[in-house]
């Protein structure tokens, strides 16, 4: 009798067959879009309605987080902006547009599918006038018209379903067909993939909606896709053209938004490059096809008047977000517009004191690939204190701090020298006397603060704590003489 | 053919073995910095940041949000928590902001979003990194000293916890493939209320559906445990040695 001695086969046949019509569904899923493009009637179905109540969830989780910027002056004129967008617009089931601002330094807007459109403040505060806010506006409006949150978020759901049959069938390919679908669905770098998935630093806004609509959230960072975000800006051209907005705005906007002041967490549609290159391209070519004059202008001017506050606000929030030159930048625009206001002078002051160590615009070295990868890679393994300790102990980082402490010094002394009222110019100067272990003159600076603050500042205990510290540690003699002056710096 | 059977069945071996020896048991971790092991700083009162906690359901079609169930997952939680701190004797003072306040007082918002956002600042290291706070590593700066509840607590507590829900049919499918459990992590991060330091790190992590539907059962003990680990309350040194007998 022979005895083959070729063992016996180690999948059954029918397990090879499912293998393979595992592969050929994943692969037929992955390439083909599964999306049928506008829709004049959209037909919901239950994924559809349950996408539409995370929408508005999201919507009460933001107004309940404080997330939503509330002054009636900022709302009321984003929504005169969007209205006029809307004029020729349809009513749409299951959608009632609202425009806000929402609180988040990354230079963002989105949609989702119920008509909030949101933009956030660091957006609000690169655009230059009303025309590049109404582009935005008008993209983001096409999404919600088009229904392309839905879209693809049905496309999304049969895709996991491919995944987990592919898995079923190999028991090994889950990571690889989950990555394969989020770089074919999301377009987006494995890094950018990770970042997201683990949800680091996305953003504050889309931080808070925790795994509410994963589908649009993500969309709203790295896009839908190339053909919906094709049709979002030739929509949002000709929607535009309509409003009497002059529709070269959009390629201006884009080309404001490629900017490299810092390392980005994660890079949102807005600001990713090249395709921000290939966008102002296509788009340009867009709106030339419309005809150049007859539309309204619009002053940076009267702009900056309405989003003053935001843009304070969000420089501020740039601050904590270790968006020092971002926020820098942003304080020396309003100086530019309004060169004697003290309050703008003392941000300016103290976006340079918060360089500490670094400079105010990248260098070459950090503009290159690999500088970016470098600063990709610190970011995320040193804190801030950790940078800054860093960069003093190489001689052109102390200095850079000499130059941007003596920069905010003698702009701190000008403004109380100008209005002795300006109590946080005082605060500003304590701060900085006191990394400069300038402690009696730190000391003088704080009470100063707490003689002239409104008794409800926030800030008044923990300068009272620091006074305290400050005080214990100084010896018993009273404090040095007169704090200096800007005559005495600049002598 | 031979060499690619024997390939496959290598993978599929690699792969479960990778994943049952990858997989996430119950856990419980701490990391404590020297000032709190020394008893330079100790922690008798705290006052809770609310923090992020959701819940997501993982089905056969990706995932879905559970808005719902994480707010009242969210209450049980903080609840919980406040409990078996008063039970280790640290003293619970209003949270930083009460969600009455949350809705009526935009400045009040805007000081949790601030601390918030100093404690995000560290949290990407914190979070790859806990160890090194025994090395005092982890500062917010004194910025925290800005909530009211400052001024009345020896710790803020920072409280984040998120966990993954199965759907029935993903549970089935995870009979025949091998997928992520049913899991939760909790973080409570005590930080020094008027200096910023970061004291303290809680990691608790749990297995199956009853982190969901008794939060009690599931994190109870092990929080009452990594309380007396971690010295707070009534297991300081200056607590044992007031309860300490006098010699006659």
């Amino acid at each position: 009798m022979h005895h083959s001695t070729k063992p016996e086969f180690l999948f059954p046949r029918a397990t090879s067959l499912l293998f393979r019509s595992a592969i050929s569904y994943v692969l037929l899923c992955l390439s083909v879009p599964l999306w049928a493009g506008a829709q004049t009637e959209f037909q919901f179905g239950k994924p559809d309605l349950n996408l539409l109540e995370e929408a508005n969830q999201i919507d009460q989780i933001y107004a309940r987080k404080g997330l939503i910027i509330t002054d009636p002056d900022v709302t009321g004129y984003v929504e005169s902006v969007g209205k006029k967008l809307l004029a020729n617009q349809r009513p749409l089931e299951g959608v009632t547009f609202k425009f806000r601002v929402i609180r988040d330094p990354i230079l963002n807007a989105y949609a989702l599918p119920n008509g909030s459109v949101y933009v956030t403040s660091g957006l609000i505060a690169r655009l230059q006038n009303e025309a590049q806010l109404a582009g935005v506006l008008s993209h983001e409006i096409t999404h919600v018209t088009d229904r392309h949150g839905y879209l693809r978020n049905r496309d999304a759901r049969k895709k996991m379903v491919a995944i987990d049959i592919f898995e079923g069938a190999t028991a090994a390919g889950g990571a690889w067909a989950q990555g394969a679908v989020n770089a074919s669905t999301y377009a987006m770098s494995a890094a950018q993939s990770a970042a997201l998935l683990k949800q680091e630093l996305i953003g504050i806004s889309i931080e808070a909606t925790g795994s509410l609509g994963q589908t649009v959230m993500a969309a709203s960072i790295v896009g839908y896709g190339r053909e919906q975000e094709r049709e979002a800006d030739d929509s949002g051209i000709g929607r535009m053209v309509a409003a009497g907005y002059d529709p070269h705005a959009i390629p201006q906007a884009l080309a404001l938004l490629d900017e490299h002041l810092e390392y980005e967490p994660v890079i949102t549609f807005y600001r990713d490059h090249p395709k921000i290159t290939d966008r102002v391209a296509e788009t340009t070519k867009l709106a030339d096809a419309h005809p150049t004059t007859g539309f309204a202008t619009f002053s940076e001017s009267d702009y900056l008047a309405k989003f003053a506050p935001v843009i304070v606000y969000n420089i501020r929030a740039d601050l904590s977000s270790r968006r020092e030159r971002t926020a820098l930048a942003r304080a020396k625009r309003l100086l530019a517009w309004k060169p004697d206001d003290l309050s703008y002078q003392t941000l300016m002051a103290d976006c340079y004191r918060s360089l500490g160590a670094k400079s105010a615009e990248p260098d070459d070295e950090e503009l290159t690939r690999h500088g970016k990868a470098e600063d990709r890679k610190l970011y995320f393994q040193r804190t801030e204190t950790e940078e800054q300790r860093t960069l003093r102990s190489k001689p052109e980082g102390e200095a850079q701090l000499k130059s941007n402490e003596q920069i905010a010094e003698q702009t701190y002394l000008s403004v109380i020298g100008k209005d002795a009222s300006e109590y946080n110019a005082y605060l500003g100067l304590g701060f900085l006397y006191e990394e400069q272990d300038r402690r009696a003159d730190a000391a003088l600076q704080y009470q100063q603060f707490l003689k002239i603050a409104p008794p409800e500042n926030y800030q008044r205990l923990r300068i009272q704590r620091r006074l305290e510290n400050l005080q214990r540690s100084l010896p018993a003699a009273p404090a040095s003489a007169a704090a200096p002056t800007a005559t005495a710096v600049q002598q | 053919m031979r060499c690619f059977r024997v390939a496959s069945l290598t993978l599929v071996i690699a792969t479960y073995g990778t994943a049952a020896f990858a997989r996430h048991k119950n856990e419980n971790l701490n990391y404590v910095s020297p000032k709190l092991a020394t008893g330079e700083a100790a922690i008798h009162s705290v006052c809770v940041v609310p923090g992020e906690m959701q819940l997501t359901k993982v089905g056969m079609k990706g995932k879905e949000g559970m808005e719902k169930e994480s707010e009242q997952w969210a209450d049980a939680l903080q609840g919980i928590v406040e409990a078996h701190l008063k039970a280790a004797e640290v003293e619970v003072v209003s949270s930083a902001i009460s969600p009455d306040q949350l809705d009526t007082n935009p400045d009040a918002q805007q000081l949790v979003l601030e601390v918030q956002k100093s404690y995000d600042n560290v949290a990407t290291q914190l979070e790859k990194h806990p160890k090194d706070i025994k090395k005092h590593r982890f500062s917010l700066g004194d910025e925290v000293a800005i909530l009211p509840c400052s001024a009345k607590s020896d710790a803020l507590v920072f409280f984040h916890a998120e966990g993954d829900v199965l759907t029935n049919g993903k549970k089935a499918f995870s009979l025949l493939v091998k997928t992520a459990p049913e899991e939760a992590n909790l973080r409570l991060s005590f930080v020094d209320s008027k200096s910023g330091d970061v004291l303290t790190l809680v990691r608790i992590q749990r297995e199956g559906e009853r982190f969901e539907k008794n939060p009690e059962k599931a994190y109870g003990k092990a929080l009452d445990r990594e309380f007396k680990k971690i010295k707070i309350g009534e297991f300081t040194a200056s607590a044992k040695k007031k309860k300490q007998p006098k010699a006659s």
